[in-house]
This record gives C-alpha cells, structure tokens and sequence, in this order.
C-alpha cells in the first residue's frame, strides 16, 4: 500500500500548524475571488505571488492551490444566488441554479453545489493519488487533430440536444461563433471585427459575455416590473436538501465527476467545456429533460462537480510532467519555478512533501470549504430577502468592478452592456442562450486546432480519420446525429418542444 | 484581499497630495506590464517590484494590461500623469517590435522615457524525443531533405524572429506554426506533429528535464547561467544571436531626479547576488546586459538599435504581427 503510507505522509505535512493556515488563507482569499465576477484565480495569484516569496515552497503552492479551487468553489453562489457567474466554470450553474433560487430553492442548489464539488473533490484526490502518472500520458496524446475532432462533437451535440426551435439554436450557435471571431487572427495576423480599435484586438473575453448575459439582462428586465409583481422571487420554499434531491442528485455528481476529471487532465480543453459537458450529458439522460431551464437539479449538481473535478485532476499534467494547462497552472509553476523547483516527474522522487502534501491540501481544503460553506447558506439564501431595489443596483456595482478589474479596461464593460442588452432580446424571442455560449467556447477551439491540424498535415484532410483518438470522436459525432434523426427521438424531441 | 483593499485605500488617500519630486515616492507606485497575469514577463515585472519596495519603502504594485503584443500597456502609460507613479514595464515585442506590426497612436522614441534595461531570458531551440541524439548539423540536414517543409512553433513575435533569423543562417524552409502558449507547442513537439520549437528557456525546463523536450541550442551570444550544458547557435555553426530583453520607461515628461532615483535602485537591485539567484531560478542570466551600470543612455541605445535590427527583419521576413 505505496500510495496509503504517501497520503498518511501527505497528510503530515498538510496537518502542520503552518501549512493549515496557508491552505485556510488560499480558500478564503478563493472563495472571495470566486464570488465576484471577472476577478478570476489567475489575477489573485499573480497578486499574491510576491507574498510566497519568503515561505517555504510547499506552503506557497499549497496556498496559491486553495486560492484556485477556492474560486471555482466561491464561483457558484454567486451564479445560484445572483445569476453572476463568478468564473467562466459556473456560468453554466446560472441557467439552472438561479431558476431554483428564484423558486425559493436556493438552498439546496447552494448545497448540492457544496456537496457535489466536495465529493468531485475527494474522487479527484483518490484518482491523483493512485493514476496522477499514468493519466498524464493521456494529455500527451491530444494533439490538434484529437482537439478538433472532440470540440467538434461538443458543438454538434450541443445543437441537437437543445430543445425547442431547431433553427433557433443554430442561428445562436452561429451568433456565439460570430462574436468569438473578434480579434487578432492567430495564423496571419488579420483583424476581425475589430474596428481598429486596440481594445478589440485580442477578442471579447468569456465572462464579459457571460456576465452581460447572465446577470445584466436580468436587471435590465426587472427595471419596470419590480414591486409590480414582474420580479417575483419565491419565499423560501426549505432550506435543506429533500431525499428526493440528494436521490436525482447522486448520478449528476458522479458522472459530471468522471467527465471533469477526463477533461481537467486535457491542457487543451478550458474551465468551462467539463461543467458544459456535464449539463450536456445531464440533460441528454434525464427523464424529465424539459425541467431543464427551469430550475432541475441535476443541471447543479452535475456541471458544479465537474468542474471542481477539472478544476483539481488540472493538477495531474502540471506535477507529473510539467506542463501547465491553463493560465493559472502555469502561474503555479512559476511560484514553484522562484522556490528553485522545476516541476516534473522528478519532483514526486525530490520533493515528495511537496507532492503528497498538496495532494493531502487540496483534500483538507476540499472539506474546510464544505464545513465552511454550508452554515453560510442560511446567509445567502436570506441575502435574497433584500428588496430588489436595494439587491439590483449592489449587483451590477459588484458585476462592474470586477469586470473592470479584469483587465482594467473600460471597453470590457461596454461590451458586459451590450451583451446585457442583447440578452433581453434574446429572451424576448425566445432564444436559448446555451448555443450561444457553446459556440462562442467552442468556436476559436475548432478553429484553431482545424487550422493547425491541417497545416501540420501539409493540408491532408485524412489526419482526422488516420489517427484512432480523432477518428473515435468523429464517429461517436456521426451517432449522435444518426440517433437523434432517427423516427422515435425525433418524435420525443418534438414531444419536448410542445 | 485586505491587504489589496488596504492598498487601494492607501493610494486614494494619498493621491489628495500634490506630487513633490524631491520625496519621491510618497505614495504607491506602478507598474504598468503589457502581457497577461501569470506570464513570464509579469512574473519578472513581480520580482523587481518587491525589491523596489524594499528600497524605496512604498508599494510598487504590478497592473496587467494584456493586448495588442503590449501595446495596449504601453499606450496606457503614454497617456499616463508624467508624475513617476505609473511606469512601463518594457519587453523586447513592445519596444523592438511593435513598432514595425501595430498602427500606434504614439512615438516610442519621444513618448516614453527610457529609465533602466534589465536583462530578458533566453531563448532555446527545442525537439522532440524522437530526434534525441542528433546534432544540429544532422537535424538541419534532415529538415532539407524531407518531402514537406517541417513545422516550427512559435508563442510571440519574439520567438517567431527566431525562427525567421534560423531558416535565413541555415539556407532553410521551415513552416512556421503559432501557438497561443508555449506549451501547446510542447506537447505536439513531443508527440512527433511538429519538429522544432523556439521558446523561453524558463517555459520549456520542466518539459526538458523530463526528457519528453531535447534543447539543441541556445541563441545567445555565450552559454547561460540557466543551463549551461546547452550549446549556443554559434559553437554549433549557425550564425544567429537574439536575447531577451526587458527594461523599465516612464510617459514624456517624467522629472529627471525621479528617472535618476529609479535608475540608481535598479541597478542596486540588479547587482544583489540573492536577486540574480531569483532571475536565475526564473531561467534570466544577466547575460543581455552585460553586468555593467545601465544608464538611461544605454538603454535607448539597446532600444534603437533592437528595434532597427526587428523592422529589418520583420519586413524581410514578411511579418504581419
């Protein structure tokens, strides 16, 4: 039992007075970051870099680490309670989570969200633990062949699996691609879209669009209707999850975990798709896949899992072979890098406190936030007895500063506006907005990977089909669409729709 | 977080207080950097930043402004109160390259004050495990005789300069191949899809040190510090040199002693031996300036001619940004 006596010892050097503290300090200072929108881990850590400096390295990582899924564990009360996704993991919570908090159900979905990232949470640290090495090598495998092809059918299941107008949905996913096209062109160095202006230039980032979206729009809408009965939020219907909850709740959370930790050890995937893909998948299986939208639970408990799986299984390629998957990894290994470590799979042989001691963190820090966070949902949830004249206007200062602190650029919230606005429209004419935003994800992805998988191929459009992993995903996308057109779903989409 | 509240209260506070040159600084100070949170450059920009706070006795608080290869940084300080409290942390793409690849509102010779050069990292030819063993000589003579042109990936403008100065030395056609990160080019590098990749040392150790990305050469003029195992472009035959380059400038009209007290620190800063161990341990040898004083001086010449040195290359090369 290698791997028991590693995590008893893990847990040694995680338990150290000290090391509790920084792991404490890293998940308070998350959770902050994770409930306002636009402040995001990576700019938190950054700050919080010349701090490390003068600790030992196993305490810096295992602070900067609470800080990173502190956020995407803060990221969803803001999503339920507010309809602000916090980071661009949760915007997908909005959907469904803010429907229930509206119905007077916020306090499960705040702790279905707890409970669910806390058993991803536990998975995940089993599964680093026992695969970390071997699972790494699957990143290695993915190269831009396998990235177009896996992307590719996320879009496509995103287009037959939304309910109701066909060509709606199509023409949103086509309105989501249209909008992530803004910007340098990565290959030629073109403009898109951008008007000469040099604020457009690197394109219109996710939770702008998310945010306006999301939280905007709704203000937007209640300007005229509150206190005349539009903006109706349902007294709280019970605090604490029913049996029935935790019951359709169970599956969500484990198959969102199995897809979060797949996607979080991909570099090339970003936070957003395990959380899309969960919703995705959830709603693809459920019984009652028109509960969706309007506050089901399984569209919490799933994409709030796989998220906080991805978010912790991101870890794997950044330890054992040194390769960064996202922004934040890679400020990670740059904390690491100024401790005079370089990361790899060496550093489980040199550094074994530093390994199995995050690996013991994260877990610890997984259940401070549990204990943490549920006593605080009598809080929020009664955060929505505020008048919504009052609650309105605190949002949307909250929804600026941290947009604007993103990137400290005006332009940003003018576009949070705008997508506010559009928002509206959008449900007005009864357009979904998930397309949307899955096009808008998933877009500059395909494109990229498309572009570059054929250029490595010297415009050989047979790399898609030569190479087993891509040639798999293009299949599986071939089913779905041949399932979904076959007589008897089509009959039971249509049966949805009315 | 508090400590960030704290900080903003602090600066509100004193910015009440007219600017007074001679106790410069009374009041936190910026730095401006045109590239993301995180990046190698910020994290450098983080480094310098704490030092300076240690000397100087105020916050020196680093603001990303990522965008338009920098430019969007460097614009900002353009437009910034030439006071000495906002200041440009420079890279090699804002000051050599931008220039000659983005329409500016603003002249860099004449807007932005020069203050101090720090030095940049190196940069390292990379391959993939399956040419392990092979000499430049022999890769370059693989490369030539291969049916299709082989691939080399790129992050910036920096690398993709690279590229163009090795295909020019060795009489080569290499398909350049760009990629938002570097390390998105590592794992195609190691799985064969491309051949060759130019990129920051620091970026690419922990791949190197697994063996899954070989380093072939290093473009600086002599070895560095940060591996010196690693053999430069010259000892091997191919006549190419480029550095790293970073340095810090403040908007037109910056008051002379401030420049004089930032540049005096910097290169205090500079010549503490526990300092060039952290630079060290970020893969940044003081190699591209030469452990001399840098002057403001020296470092418009470093600006005049690496700018002159890109624009000849990016229009020989056929670079759009």
């Amino acid at each position: 039992m290698d791997v028991l006596n590693n995590l008893i010892f893990g847990f040694g050097i995680a338990l150290s007075s000290s090391n509790l503290f920084y792991c404490f300090v890293g998940m308070l200072v998350g959770t902050a970051c994770g409930v306002l929108p636009g402040i995001g881990p990576v700019g938190v850590i950054a700050m919080m870099l010349p701090l490390t400096f003068n600790i030992d390295a196993v305490g810096a990582i295992i602070m900067l680490a609470g800080v990173y899924y502190g956020s995407q564990f803060g990221s969803s009360t803001g999503a339920i309670m507010l309809n602000v996704p916090g980071e661009p993991s949760s915007v997908i919570t909005c959907i469904d989570g803010y429907q229930m908090a509206k119905q007077g159900k916020g306090g499960p979905a705040l702790a279905i969200a707890a409970i669910g990232s806390f058993v991803a949470g536990t998975i995940c640290t089993l599964f680093i633990a026992l695969f970390g090495p071997p699972l790494a090598e699957l990143a290695m495998q993915f190269g831009a062949p396998e990235y177009f092809s896996l992307m590719l059918m996320g879009l496509v299941a995103a287009a037959v699996l939304v309910q109701g107008d066909m060509l709606k949905s199509i023409s949103m996913i086509f309105m989501g691609l249209l909008f992530s096209m803004v910007g340098t062109d990565l290959e030629s160095g073109w403009k898109r879209f951008t008007f000469d202006m040099t604020s457009l230039y690197d394109g219109i980032e996710f939770i702008v669009v998310a945010v306006g979206i999301f939280a905007i729009s709704e203000i937007v809408k209640s300007i005229g209707t509150v206190g005349k009965g539009g903006h109706v939020i349902s007294k709280l219907a019970y605090l604490w999850l029913t049996r029935e909850d935790l019951r359709r709740s169970v599956g969500p959370i484990l198959r969102g975990t199995g897809l979060g930790a797949f996607l979080g050890v991909l570099p090339g995937t970003g936070p957003s798709i395990a959380a899309f893909s969960s919703y995705m998948l959830e709603k693809k299986i459920s019984k009652h896949p028109e509960e969706f939208g309007h506050g089901a639970i399984e569209g919490v408990a799933g994409p709030e899992s796989s998220n906080n799986a991805d978010a912790q299984c991101k870890f794997i390629p950044m330890l054992t072979l040194g390769l960064p998957a996202s922004a934040t990894m890679a400020l990670m290994l740059g904390a690491l890098m100024i401790q005079g470590i370089t990361p790899g799979p060496q550093v489980m042989v040199l550094r074994p406190d530093l390994f199995w001691g995050l690996i013991a963190s994260m877990w610890i820090g997984n259940l401070m936030l549990l204990v943490l966070n549920l006593p605080l949902i009598g809080f929020w949830v009664r955060l929505l007895s505020v008048p919504y004249r009052f609650l309105a206007p605190s949002i949307m200062s909250l929804v600026v500063i941290g947009i604007y602190s993103m990137k400290n650029e005006p332009m940003d919230l003018y576009l949070a506006v705008l997508f506010g606005i559009l928002g509206v429209l959008w449900q007005t004419l009864d357009c979904n907005v998930v397309p949307l935003i899955l096009g808008f994800v998933l877009g500059p992805m395909i494109e990229e990977n498309l572009r570059r998988a054929l250029y490595l191929s010297h415009g050989d459009f047979t790399v898609f089909f030569t190479r087993p992993i891509s040639l798999a995903f293009l299949v599986t996308t071939v089913l779905i669409l041949v399932v979904m057109n076959l007589p008897k779903t089509k009959r039971h989409r249509e049966d949805i729709t009315d | 977080m508090l400590r960030i509240i704290l900080l903003a209260l602090v600066m509100a506070l004193t910015n009440l207080n007219t600017a007074n040159a001679q106790d410069y600084p009374n009041r936190p100070v910026r730095f401006v950097v045109g590239a993301a949170a995180g990046s190698n450059t910020d994290i450098l920009a983080r480094l310098f930043a704490a030092e300076y706070q240690k000397i100087l006795k105020q916050p020196f608080v680093v603001e990303d402004k990522p965008g338009a290869g920098g430019d969007i940084g460097a614009e900002y300080v353009v437009k910034a109160d030439p006071d000495g409290y906002t200041l440009l942390f420079d890279s090699a793409s804002i000051m050599f390259g931008n220039k000659w690849l983005y329409p500016r509102t603003f002249d860099q010779d004449k807007d932005l004050v020069s203050i101090i050069d720090i030095p940049g990292p190196p940069m390292v030819l990379l391959v993939g495990p399956e040419l392990k063993g092979k000499s430049l000589k022999e890769i370059v003579a693989m490369a030539k005789a291969a049916p299709q042109p082989w691939s080399l990936g790129v992050a910036t403008t920096w690398e993709a300069i690279g590229y163009g100065m090795l295909c020019e030395a060795v009489g080569l056609n290499l398909q350049l191949t760009r990629y938002k990160s570097a390390q998105q080019g590592f794992v195609e590098l190691a799985k064969g899809d491309i051949k060759l990749v130019f990129s920051a040392i620091a970026t690419a150790k922990p791949m190197m040190s697994s063996g899954q990305l070989i380093p072939i050469a290093v473009t600086t003029a002599e070895r560095t510090a940060a591996a010196a195992d690693i053999s430069t472009m010259r000892e091997l035959g191919v006549d190419m040199e480029i550095t790293g380059w970073n340095g810090i400038s403040g908007p037109r009209g910056i008051q002379k002693n401030v420049v004089e007290t930032l540049n005096r620190v910097g290169n205090e800063i500079l010549k503490m031996p526990d300092f060039q161990q952290k630079l060290l341990d970020m893969s940044v040898d003081m190699q591209s300036i030469k452990e001399v004083e840098r002057t403001p001086e020296l470092m418009d010449k470093a600006i005049r001619e690496g700018s002159e040195a890109w624009g000849r290359m990016i229009k020989r090369f056929g670079f759009k940004n």
